[in-house]
C-alpha cells in the first residue's frame, strides 16, 4: 500500500452489474410508498380512531342510563385516545416533512430534531395518556359493580389489574429500549 | 413507469448501489435494500428536480440522506458484520471476494459517519465541488475532511496489510 491510488484501484476492482430494467420488487415498493395506508403512523391513527368511535358508539347506544362517574370514565378514555391520535398525526407530519433533498448537514439537523421529539413523546405523554385511559376504565368498574354479581365483578377486577400490570411492565420496557435507541441515534448524528 | 425514471434508474443504479455498499461495509442485501429505497425517494421527488444542479448531485444527495435516515438499520447490521469479520483476513474469503476489498470496507466502517459518506463519494470519483454541494459543506471543509479521512483509511489499510504479512 503506497498511496491512495492503491486504495482506489481496490475499489474500482469490484464488479457491479448494470440493470436492464426496473425490478418487480422496486415497482412494488414504489406502489406501497405511494399508498397512504401502508404508513405505520396512519395505521396507528386508523386503529385508535376505530377504538375511539367504538367507545363513543357503545356509550351512546348501549349504556343509555349511566352515572356521572361512568361518563367521566368514558370521557377520560376518549381524551386519552384523542391525545394519542393527535400525537400520531404530528409525528406523521414531522416524519413526512423530513426532506431528503435538503443539504445533508441540514437533513442531519432535521433527523436529530425528529428523534429528540420522539424521545420527548416517550418520556411523559405516553405515560400520561396511558394513565388517563386506565383511570377511565377504572371508573367504569364502579358502574359495573351495580350490574354484575360479586363473583364476576371480582373476576373482571382481578383480570383488569393483572392485564394493566403486565401492560405497564411491557410498555416501560419498550419505552426504555426505544429511548436508549433514540439516544444512540442522536449521538450518531453528531458528525 | 415514467420514462425519465426508467432512464435515471438504468443510468444510476450501479453508482447508487456501490455508494450504499461502501457505506454499509459490504452487506449486499442491505445495500440493495437502501439503493431501492433511494429510487423510491427519487420517484417521489422526481417532480421537484429543477435542473438547478446536476442530476448526479441530486441523486448523491438523496443517496447520502437515505443512508443517514436508515442509520439505525445500518448500525444493527454492522454489529453483526463486525462479529463475523475476523481481524486478520485470510487470503481467500468464504464467498470468493477479494479480501482487500473486504479490508477496505472494514476500514471505511471505522470512519465517522461524515467520513464514510465523503470517502464513499471520493471512491466513486465524484468531483470535490459536487461532493460539497451534495453534503452541504463548504469546499474548504470538504477538502480538509476528505484529507483526514483518506489519511485514516490509508493508515488502517496499511496496518491491516502488515498484520496479514
Amino acid at each position: 500500500m503506497n498511496n491512495f491510488k492503491d486504495i482506489q484501484s481496490i475499489y474500482d476492482g469490484q464488479k457491479s452489474a448494470e440493470p436492464t430494467e426496473i425490478p418487480r420488487e422496486l415497482q412494488k415498493r414504489i406502489q406501497k410508498a405511494d399508498s397512504l395506508v401502508n404508513n405505520s403512523h396512519i395505521k396507528n391513527i386508523i386503529i385508535l380512531s376505530i377504538t375511539l368511535l367504538a367507545i363513543v358508539g357503545i356509550d351512546r347506544f348501549y349504556f343509555t342510563a349511566t352515572s356521572t362517574l361512568f361518563e367521566i370514565g368514558i370521557i377520560s378514555m376518549i381524551m386519552a385516545l384523542a391525545i394519542r391520535i393527535t400525537i400520531e398525526m404530528f409525528s406523521y407530519r414531522r416524519k413526512k416533512n423530513l426532506n431528503v433533498l435538503r443539504k445533508s448537514d441540514l437533513f442531519i439537523a432535521d433527523l436529530k430534531a425528529f428523534y429528540q421529539w420522539r424521545k420527548k413523546i416517550h418520556q411523559y405523554p405516553t405515560y400520561l395518556t396511558f394513565l388517563l385511559y386506565v383511570i377511565g376504565v377504572g371508573l367504569l368498574f364502579i358502574e359495573f359493580h351495580n350490574h354484575l354479581s360479586q363473583f364476576w365483578f371480582v373476576f373482571f377486577l382481578i383480570e383488569f389489574v393483572v392485564i394493566m400490570l403486565v401492560l405497564i411492565i411491557f410498555i416501560r420496557k419498550k419505552i426504555r429500549k426505544e429511548i436508549k435507541s433514540l439516544n444512540e441515534m442522536i449521538d450518531l448524528y453528531e458528525v | 413507469m415514467n420514462e425519465t425514471f426508467n432512464r435515471l434508474y438504468k443510468e444510476n443504479y450501479a453508482k447508487v448501489y456501490r455508494l450504499c455498499l461502501s457505506y454499509v461495509s459490504g452487506n449486499e442485501a442491505l445495500a440493495d435494500d437502501l439503493a431501492q429505497e433511494v429510487f423510491v425517494k427519487i420517484w417521489q421527488k422526481l417532480d421537484q428536480f429543477r435542473n438547478e444542479s446536476q442530476v448526479s448531485t441530486w441523486i448523491y444527495r438523496i443517496t447520502v440522506n437515505t443512508c443517514l435516515m436508515h442509520l439505525r438499520k445500518i448500525k444493527k447490521s454492522q454489529e453483526k458484520i463486525t462479529d463475523q469479520i475476523p481481524e486478520n483476513l485470510s487470503s481467500e474469503t468464504e464467498d470468493g471476494k477479494d479480501d482487500r476489498l473486504q479490508m477496505l470496507r472494514a476500514c471505511i466502517q471505522k470512519l465517522n459517519e461524515m467520513g464514510k459518506i465523503l470517502i464513499s463519494l471520493v471512491l466513486e470519483e465524484v468531483p470535490q465541488k459536487e461532493i460539497a454541494e451534495a453534503v452541504g459543506l463548504s469546499n474548504e471543509n470538504v477538502r480538509v475532511q476528505i484529507h483526514r479521512s483518506k489519511g485514516k483509511l490509508f493508515k488502517c489499510m496499511s496496518s491491516k496489510e502488515m498484520q496479514n504479512l
